[in-house]
Formats: C-alpha cells, sequence, structure tokens
C-alpha cells in the first residue's frame, strides 16, 4: 500500500467516521459526576475550573483552549488533533478510559492530514476501548492503525491480543506471525502466537467432536422414529427449531421412578428397550422395571422379579408370588380385556401386537395368581361393561 | 531432427545407449535451439532418455552445456508445461546419488537451495509436482538432510501441508520420502516430536480411516486426529502408507522419542489400519512398529535401538524371517 493508498483510505475512514457519529443514537448516562460530589469535580475538569492550578505547568487542554482563545485562526486541524490526542493520553492515565476513547475520537473528526498523527490517535482509542474489553471496538481501530502506519508494532500487538480476547484464534496467529517478521525476538509474541495455536487445535477438535455427536445424536434420532413407526407408534413432526420441546417427549414416563428412563434403543442388537410397569391387583401393589429388553422374554422378568426367594418385598414375604405361579397379561385396547402372555413370549411380540397401547411411553401389565378364584375373578370382571 | 516417439520404445532407448552421442545432441538441442516446438520435442526425448539410468549417469557426468543448470532455471522461471518436463527430468537425473550430489553442489554454489523449495511449496501447479521427488532424491544425502532439518530456517515443516491437504500422489510420496529419510537423523528426532514440530499427528493422519475408536482411546490421540469422522479417508497408496511407518519406526529409535509416540495413541491407528491393510509390505511394517510400541522397554543401556550390537547370525535370521512373512 502506497502513500496515496494510504492517503484515499484515511479520507474515506474520516467520512465513514463522520457518519458513524451522526448515526449514533443517545445512550445511557454513565460515568456522570456524582450528586454528592459534582461540584468539587466541576470545580477541577477543565473546561469548567474558575481558577487555574497552583502549579506552574498548565494542562494541556487549558492551554490548548488559551490557544484557541488568543490563536484561534492560526490553530490547523492538526494542531487540534494533536491536543485531542494529549487529552487522551492524559485521561488514559488516570484510567478514565471512556473519556480517553471520547478525546482520541475528537482528534480523528478534525480530519487533519497526518498519517501518523491519524494512526497513533486510532492505536490509542484501541488501547482505551481494550481496557473497557470493548475488544471489538479495539481491534477495528487496531487494523486501521496497522494499514495507516506501515510496520507498527504496537497497532499490530494490540490487533493479536484483541483476537485472543474474542477467541479469534486464527486471526490471532496471522497477527502474530506478522509481527514476528518485523521483529522475531519478540518473546511475547511467541509466546501468544503459540497459546493461540494451542487454542485453536483445541477448538477444532471440539467442533469436530461437537458435530460428530450432533450427527449421532441425529442419526439415533432417526433410527428410534423409525423403529417407533414400525410398531405403530407415530410422533409429532419436529416444526419449530426455536421451541425447545423433543418430539419424544410424550414417550416420557410420569411415573417418578421412570421417568429418566425413556424408551430407546437397545446397545446389543437391534431393537427397543422400554420402561415397563408390573402390576399386582390382588395386593395392590406394583413393580416398576427401568430397562425391559425387548428382546428378553416375560419369563425371563418374572425371574428376575420372583426368582430370588430371600429378597422378596414385604408384600410377598410367604413367597406366593413365584416366576411359576403367576400369569401375566396385557389389556385389549379394543375391549379393555385381559390378553395373556405365555412366559416364553418376547416384550417385542407384544409391542407389535396391534392391541397393545402404550401410554406415556410406558409398557405396563398386570399380574395374576395363576389358577387361583382371585383370578378368574379378575379376568371375568375386567373390560365387561 | 529425431522423432520424439523413438526414445520411448525399449529398442529405441537401447539403441541410443549404443550412440551416446545421440543423447549429447539432443540436450545441447534443449540449450540452444530458439524454436519453441522443437524444444519441447527435445525435452520430451530428453525425459524419457533421462528415464534410463544408464543414460542418466550417463549425462550427469559430461553435463553437456551445463544441461543441469538449465533445468534448474527453467524449473524456477516459470510453472508452464516446460517446468513440468524440467522437473521430471531432475527427478530421473537425481535419482542415483551422483546425480544428488551434482545437482545439490550446484544449487549451493549458486544459492538456489531455497529458491528450488519455494518453487514447489509456494505453487500448486501440477506443474511442479516432480520437484517434489527431487527432494526426496536429495534427501538421500546427509548434506541435504541437515539443511532440510536446520530449526531456524523451518523447512522440514513445508512439507506437512503435502500429507494433510488433498494434494497429487506424487507430491504426496515425495513428502512423505522426504520425512522418512528426515527420520533416519537421531539427533534430530526429539525435536521433530516437540511441539515445535510436531511431526507426529502430520505422519499418522493419512494412516487413519473412517473407522470410529472408543471414546477413551480417541482422547488419547494428539487433537488433530481426534473426531475427524468416517468420512475420513486412508491414503490410498501403499508405497506411501509403508514409508510413513518407516518413519515413525525411526523415530522409535530412543526411549524417550518411543515414550512419547506410546503416549500418544499411535497404537490405536496401527490397529485399526492393520485390520484393513491388504498390501502385505505394509502389514509387515506395521507389525514391526506394533512390537515396539507394546513391547516392554529394553534392559538399561539398551534403550537406544540404533546403537545396540545385534549379532550378525541374528541379523541374518530376522532378514531371512522377514522374508518368510513377505511371502505369506
Amino acid at each position: 500500500m502506497d502513500e496515496e493508498a494510504r492517503m484515499k483510505l484515511l479520507e474515506k475512514l474520516q467520512q465513514e467516521e463522520e457518519e458513524f457519529i451522526a448515526g449514533l443514537k443517545p445512550s445511557k448516562y454513565r460515568d456522570g459526576w456524582k450528586e454528592e460530589t459534582w461540584e468539587k469535580e466541576m470545580e477541577e475538569h477543565p473546561l469548567f475550573a474558575k481558577s487555574l492550578p497552583d502549579s506552574g505547568e498548565l494542562p494541556p487542554l487549558v492551554e490548548a483552549m488559551q490557544q484557541l482563545k488568543y490563536d484561534t485562526e492560526l490553530n490547523g486541524p492538526e494542531d487540534l488533533a494533536e491536543q485531542y490526542k494529549d487529552d487522551g493520553n492524559n485521561n488514559f492515565k488516570l484510567k478514565k478510559y471512556r473519556w480517553a476513547v471520547a478525546s482520541y475520537t475528537e482528534g480523528l473528526r478534525q480530519k487533519c492530514k497526518s498519517l501518523e498523527l491519524n494512526a497513533q490517535l486510532y492505536c490509542n482509542r484501541a488501547a482505551a476501548q481494550f481496557r473497557l474489553k470493548n475488544y471489538g471496538s479495539a481491534l477495528a481501530d487496531s487494523t486501521i492503525a496497522s494499514k495507516l502506519k506501515p510496520n507498527y508494532v504496537k497497532a499490530v500487538t494490540k490487533a493479536a491480543l484483541c483476537c485472543w480476547e474474542l477467541e479469534r484464534y486464527q486471526e490471532c496467529i496471522d497477527w502474530c506471525r506478522q509481527l514476528l517478521e518485523l521483529d522475531p525476538a519478540n518473546a511475547e509474541m511467541t509466546a501468544l502466537k503459540d497459546k493461540a495455536e494451542k487454542a485453536l487445535k483445541l477448538a477444532e477438535r471440539n467442533k469436530r467432536k461437537a458435530e460428530l455427536k450432533e450427527r449421532l445424536a441425529a442419526r439415533q434420532e432417526a433410527a428410534l422414529r423409525s423403529a417407533l413407526e414400525e410398531r405403530g407408534i407415530k410422533l409429532p413432526k419436529p416444526k419449530d427449531e426455536e421451541l425447545e420441546c423433543n418430539p419424544f417427549d410424550p414417550l416420557t414416563p410420569t411415573h417418578p421412578a421412570l421417568r429418566d428412563h425413556r424408551v430407546h434403543q437397545s446397545p446389543t442388537g437391534d431393537g427397543l428397550v422400554w420402561p415397563a410397569i408390573f402390576l399386582y391387583p390382588e395386593v395392590m401393589e406394583s413393580d416398576f422395571v427401568q430397562s425391559f429388553d425387548e428382546s428378553s422374554s416375560f419369563g425371563e422378568q418374572l425371574e428376575l422379579l420372583f426368582g430370588d426367594t430371600v429378597s422378596q418385598p414385604e408384600w410377598n414375604a410367604s413367597g406366593q408370588y413365584t416366576p411359576n405361579s403367576v400369569s401375566v397379561w396385557f389389556k385389549d385396547h379394543f375391549t379393555g380385556k385381559p390378553v395373556a402372555i405365555s412366559p416364553k413370549t418376547t416384550l417385542k411380540t407384544v409391542v407389535f401386537d396391534k392391541r397393545f397401547h402404550i401410554d406415556n411411553g410406558t409398557t405396563s401389565f398386570w399380574v395374576l395368581p395363576k389358577g387361583t378364584e382371585y383370578e378368574a375373578r379378575f379376568l371375568a370382571q375386567t373390560g365387561s361393561t | 531432427m529425431m522423432p520424439a516417439g523413438l526414445p520411448s520404445s525399449e529398442d529405441g532407448r537401447s539403441l541410443l545407449l549404443k550412440n551416446p552421442d545421440v543423447a549429447k545432441a539432443v540436450a545441447l538441442l534443449v540449450l540452444q535451439d530458439e524454436n519453441a516446438v522443437t524444444v519441447s520435442q527435445a525435452y520430451k526425448c530428453l525425459t524419457n532418455l533421462t528415464s534410463v539410468p544408464a543414460i542418466s549417469e550417463y549425462l550427469v557426468e559430461h553435463d553437456y552445456g551445463g544441461i543441469t543448470a538449465h533445468l534448474v532455471n527453467s524449473s524456477l522461471k516459470s510453472d508452464d508445461s516446460a517446468a513440468l518436463q524440467c522437473a521430471a527430468m531432475l527427478s530421473n537425473l537425481t535419482r542415483g546419488r551422483q546425480g544428488a550430489e551434482k545437482l545439490w553442489t550446484l544449487l549451493r554454489s549458486t544459492n538456489k537451495c531455497d529458491d528450488l523449495l519455494a518453487a514447489l511449496c509456494s505453487s500448486t501447479s501440477e506443474n511442479r509436482d516432480h520437484l517434489s521427488f527431487v527432494f526426496s532424491n536429495l534427501s538421500q544425502l546427509d548434506e541435504v538432510r541437515r539443511w532440510l532439518l536446520d530449526q531456524a530456517a523451518r523447512r522440514v515443516q513445508k512439507f506437512f501441508p503435502f500429507l494433510t491437504l488433498e494434494t497429487s500422489s506424487v507430491r504426496r510420496h515425495g513428502a512423505a520420502a522426504v520425512l522418512r529419510n528426515c527420520c533416519f537423523e537421531t539427533d534430530s528426532n526429539e525435536w521433530l516430536l516437540s511441539p515445535d514440530v510436531d511431526i507426529l499427528p502430520r505422519l499418522l493422519y493419512p494412516l487413519m480411516g473412517p473407522e470410529e475408536l472408543d471414546e477413551d482411546e480417541m482422547e488419547k490421540l494428539p487433537l488433530e486426529l481426534q473426531y475427524l469422522g468416517s468420512d475420513k479417508q486412508r491414503e490410498g497408496s501403499p508405497e506411501i502408507r509403508q514409508m510413513l511407518i518407516e518413519a515413525i519406526m525411526q523415530l522409535c529409535a530412543t526411549k524417550k522419542c518411543r515414550e512419547h509416540i506410546k503416549n500418544s495413541g499411535a497404537y490405536y491407528v496401527l490397529r485399526e489400519l492393520h485390520k484393513s491393510e491388504s498390501c502385505r509390505p505394509v502389514v509387515v511394517a506395521c507389525e514391526n512398529l506394533v512390537d515396539i510400541l507394546i513391547s516392554d522397554e529394553p534392559e538399561p543401556g539398551m534403550e537406544n535401538l540404533k546403537d545396540v550390537d545385534i549379532p550378525e547370525h541374528l541379523t541374518k535370521k530376522f532378514e531371512a524371517y522377514n522374508e518368510e512373512l513377505l511371502k505369506e
């Protein structure tokens, strides 16, 4: 970029700066003087001071105002820009970064022709913005500064640091490389570049991992949806992405014991794993089975429930209910009548049975004492209306 | 003017071998004739001539009218089709040690070593591809390997993109050979594996395929190799796969480097490679490397595998054993 191109860039930037300020909306009043101390601060501020400080040296702004008052015709844009830069620097030293930004901005508004001075104003404003954690604005200003003034080490350094804070690691690396070409022995930038390279590597790896997880989840959801439709279970189509509603929500069990055990695909082989409720109406009890794999049989499940005679619940302390002494039934969705399930039958067979209906994503079954009067009465009465 | 097709045939080459003055005439034609068509024909003729080792050695020895310098300058000047022919000829001429030494001496004396490397690395034109072979040929020389491994110059890193980005098989082949040859420099191995160069992920990347590792295994790999997904394709050339394995093998010479490689999950990559590998020499190289990675550490004093004296009869037995494996 030669001198003429930089001058054109400067004019373009000054025009854009003017348009930007004209378009600024009034913002909330901040960093204002406190009510209890406004008089003291008013007295101290150069614009409103009634008397000059006792020390011999005048603050630059006071000196500038005096020059303005007496030499208005002689002060060109460059002189004024220089004064605003000094004001900005003083505010910066006092850690009044918002005032510093305002001063540097006024300096830029003078539209002086000095590339060097404008570059410094942009760079210094970047430094003030950086202290305010406005890393985006700081990056924009330091980028401009580095274009107005070739090999501007401070601007390039600031741009790299901004990119680091913004987690734009590739750009950070590029700025570091640019600076290390000018100053290969710069240890600070070498360390920053290494840090950014490590961070970029980790960020890219995390992105790949997240994408793979997302893809896997989508694949699993599609497979689950397909399996459910195969079993005659319809699901709402995922219309609204904004509404945080999972299409599988209707399949979430309502009972607390099963709530976290929604139907899912079986890790081994194909088929699904269901939450299940086993109801014992004779004794007004029930068992909750969190994972009932479709490929296992009801005989196997009864063995799990009643096979261990030592650790039976209180209601079955006498061992009346055993795997061989009970019968299992599901409710015919159309007639309400119990349908017998033989021990060899797998859950899959029942789930595919059109008479079997699943509410709240939970399979449920009656377990009755086999060959008893209660069983006969229950079967006769259930579903007859 | 002799037809360019003649040297393509075996009989034609045999005839030329008995009449070396013909090769000389064609070489001088390349240098002196101003007719572009004639020069182009002469280039093709000479490319075919130099693919015969005996003729190539003859031209290296005599170097009529500075033909080697001409080829270098043409390769550097542009990346048009003439550069392709020149690079191919340089590749042919440097296949042997004498040719490589002659070219390296020329490049050194004219300060064009880095220029030629830049010509390869800063251009994606396929007309520059054969410079990759030129460098793999040159890297058979100790002097060139030391030049490539100059830490401040960062030259060896320039070959990494050819392994990790989409490039021609010629460039990938040349880069793999250069890196494998550099790994023979045991004194540089720690630096090559250090974060400053970080060569191991670059060597492993082409060996990874679409298989998905368990999460605990995945997390042990270098970050660049994690979660590449099922669309990752393994390097298709068995020769390149074998060279990459041999490069890692060379890096296993010292205890510190071995431990670094073991702790980087290289075994998992090789395990998956081994499952699908159909080329017998690659299988053998893979198994040899895995043997090192899963073996217990040698006794104290024997950690540097290249310094261990192996009795000659055992060496011969091992070589015979490998021969048997290759026959299976």
